[in-house]
């Protein structure tokens, strides 16, 4: 089983990136609109461009009684851990994820907590239900 | 154990002690500078503070304890929050009975509880007999068979491995600072000049900042050595049920028991010290239990039957020498390097214009070239292996420490990292995540190598 970043939940992530750089903008280019909302036009299409690229190179597998999370194309990191490690798992919805039937899935393990961001609501409940059963199907 | 049972009154002082520290400040500054009517104001208003968190205590105190159960313990704490804790025997990896002296006069422990899966320990005061029966309950020990308990030479080297002159270091500055904050610069001068005597003594010897830098060196190795040879008296190892059982100390007298099998790592560390000695100290780590603080037992090369009976599944693979082909030799030796480097430049130019300060930049510039060594022989012994009874055996480099450890337990997790040279090169560096917090680095392997290591079983 493998689940990747979805295009809705990327693309609800690029409006929060550029959500958050709209903040920057106005404090530092305050009364200079024309420019503030030039210099934010830049910085959010830059942003989506690399949120896009960072999001695609995320995926989640379950294999063996396994998961594993790898990310990062740059910096590739692949982390693992078997699944009867996780002790709970949480589904995280912003009201634009609901409506998009997207989520945040959070992984707690005994030794670390795994984000994986823009997921299917649809695939990140299955998963969850399979690793609360210990990774039988 | 039946109904609901009390802890010791010493679990009221986890309130009091703040209320202590703030009385006793004011009192102390009034008092060294002799001013009367200050002191009886601190005095009243110091009565109300105590007065008022001592009843607040006392409440807390009789609104908490805890009951047994056949596989579990509930605990209940607070007066207005009340707080319930509900904790599995199963979840249980290791407990730690600790007895100060200033609470063995008033028959106290301290227990904590390690778990499994969670790096959070808790920790309550109880009677004694209560905590040994509680002990029991958890992790039950009927007959001790030693495996391990130092003597004559063994215990020597086992005290002096156990020291550690970096934590003692930064606890002396830090008690340091206590001190002079309660007592005052008196206390400070007083200090200072009982070392300027013994460096006075050693300035017969060496120059006036070789002296001071033995000086320093002197007290610190003392006072680790020492406390280390209190914490470690009378210590024994024992199996027995499937539980691990470490007990000592003098002062301080520590139990701890470790279910075998919750260990999850068992780490053989080779420092400089013990490369001189030819004695490793072995760590165990279960859980969220860490046990970095003191060691297990000593480790001699040709007795692996004494850890092969206190841990069955530990094998130590000899060591072998890592694919180095392609292997990046920066990426060991670019930071004690650099380091050593830096320090060796600065001791020169000390050397050359204040030669009293040039020592105290040597030491360092020592300490880095040591560990530039150590980081040479980890470009070629760092690697990670599985052994034949499907443990996994890392070897890496840390600072002026080799370990070798071997991983049991599944409650680990892996990760891998690659920057754009290693992945040019498919090699890649490697970590290994322990429940108690601990990570271990591996660098530079082979991505193939990696990618198709299994996880524990």
């Amino acid at each position: 089983m493998q689940l990747c970043c979805t295009k809705a939940g990327i693309t609800v992530l690029q409006l929060w990136a550029a959500l958050v750089l709209a903040l920057p903008c106005i404090a530092l280019l305050w009364q200079l609109w024309w420019l503030c909302l030039a210099v934010w036009l830049v910085c959010s299409s830059v942003a989506a461009f690399f949120v896009r690229r960072w999001l695609s190179r995320i995926s989640l597998r379950l294999t063996d009684f396994q998961l594993c999370l790898s990310s990062g194309s740059m910096m590739r990191v692949v982390r693992r851990q078997p699944v009867w490690s996780v002790c709970s798992v949480r589904l995280l919805q912003t009201p634009l994820m609901k409506y998009t039937k997207t989520c945040l899935l959070v992984l707690y393990s005994s030794h670390s907590v795994w984000v994986v961001p823009a997921l299917s609501l649809e695939q990140a409940e299955k998963l969850s239900l399979i690793v609360g059963n210990g990774g039988r199907f | 154990m039946k109904g609901i049972a009390r802890f010791h009154f010493f679990y009221s002082f986890q309130y009091i002690r703040y209320a202590f520290f703030l009385s006793v400040l004011p009192l102390v500054r009034a008092l060294l500078v002799f001013d009367l009517p200050s002191l009886f104001t601190a005095l009243k208003q110091d009565g109300f503070i105590f007065l008022a968190v001592t009843l607040f205590s006392l409440l807390q105190w009789n609104a908490a304890g805890y009951s047994c159960g056949q596989e579990r313990i509930f605990i209940e704490q607070g007066v207005l929050l009340r707080r319930q804790l509900l904790i599995s025997r199963k979840s249980v990896a290791a407990i730690q009975l600790k007895q100060p002296l200033y609470a063995r006069i008033f028959g106290a422990t301290l227990l904590t509880i390690y778990f499994k899966q969670q790096k959070k320990a808790v920790s309550y005061w109880l009677f004694r007999k209560d905590a040994a029966i509680l002990a029991h309950h958890l992790l039950p020990v009927n007959r001790r068979d030693n495996v391990f308990r130092p003597v004559g030479s063994e215990r020597l080297s086992f005290s002096l491995l156990s020291a550690n002159l970096i934590t003692t270091g930064f606890l002396l500055t830090a008690s340091a600072h206590k001190t002079t904050d309660l007592l005052g610069e008196e206390f400070n001068r007083f200090a200072i000049s009982n070392l300027e005597k013994l460096e006075q003594m050693l300035e017969m010897l060496f120059p006036v900042g070789m002296a001071w830098l033995f000086t320093f060196i002197f007290v610190l190795t003392s006072i680790a050595v020492g406390y280390s040879f209190l914490h470690t008296a009378g210590f024994e190892v024992c199996r027995n049920g499937g539980v691990i059982v470490a007990r000592g100390g003098l002062i301080t007298k520590t139990e701890r028991r470790i279910l075998a099998s919750a260990v999850t790592a068992c780490d053989v560390r080779t420092t400089p010290f013990s490369r001189i000695l030819r004695r490793s100290p072995v760590y165990l780590h279960a859980g969220g239990f860490s046990g970095n603080d003191l060691p297990l037992m000593v480790y001699r090369k040709g007795c692996e039957q004494q850890l092969e009976r206190l841990m069955p599944e530990f094998r130590l693979a000899p060591l072998a020498l890592a694919p180095v082909r392609g292997r990046s030799f920066m990426q060991f030796i670019w930071l004690p390097g650099s380091l050593f480097l830096f320090f060796a430049s600065l001791s020169g130019v000390a050397a050359w214009l204040i030669p009293e300060v040039a020592p105290f930049f040597s030491l360092p510039a020592f300490l880095c070239l040591v560990s530039t060594l150590v980081s040479v022989e980890g470009f070629f012994v760092e690697t990670v292996q599985q052994t034949d009874n499907r443990t996994l055996q890392l070897c890496f480099t840390r600072f002026l420490t080799r370990h070798r450890v071997c991983v049991f337990g599944a409650q680990v997790g892996y990760r891998f990292t690659q920057n754009p040279l290693l992945y040019y090169n498919r090699w890649c560096n490697f970590r290994l995540y322990l429940p108690c917090g601990l990570q271990f680095r591996v660098r530079c392997m082979p991505h193939t190598l990696i990618e198709h290591l299994p996880m524990v079983a």
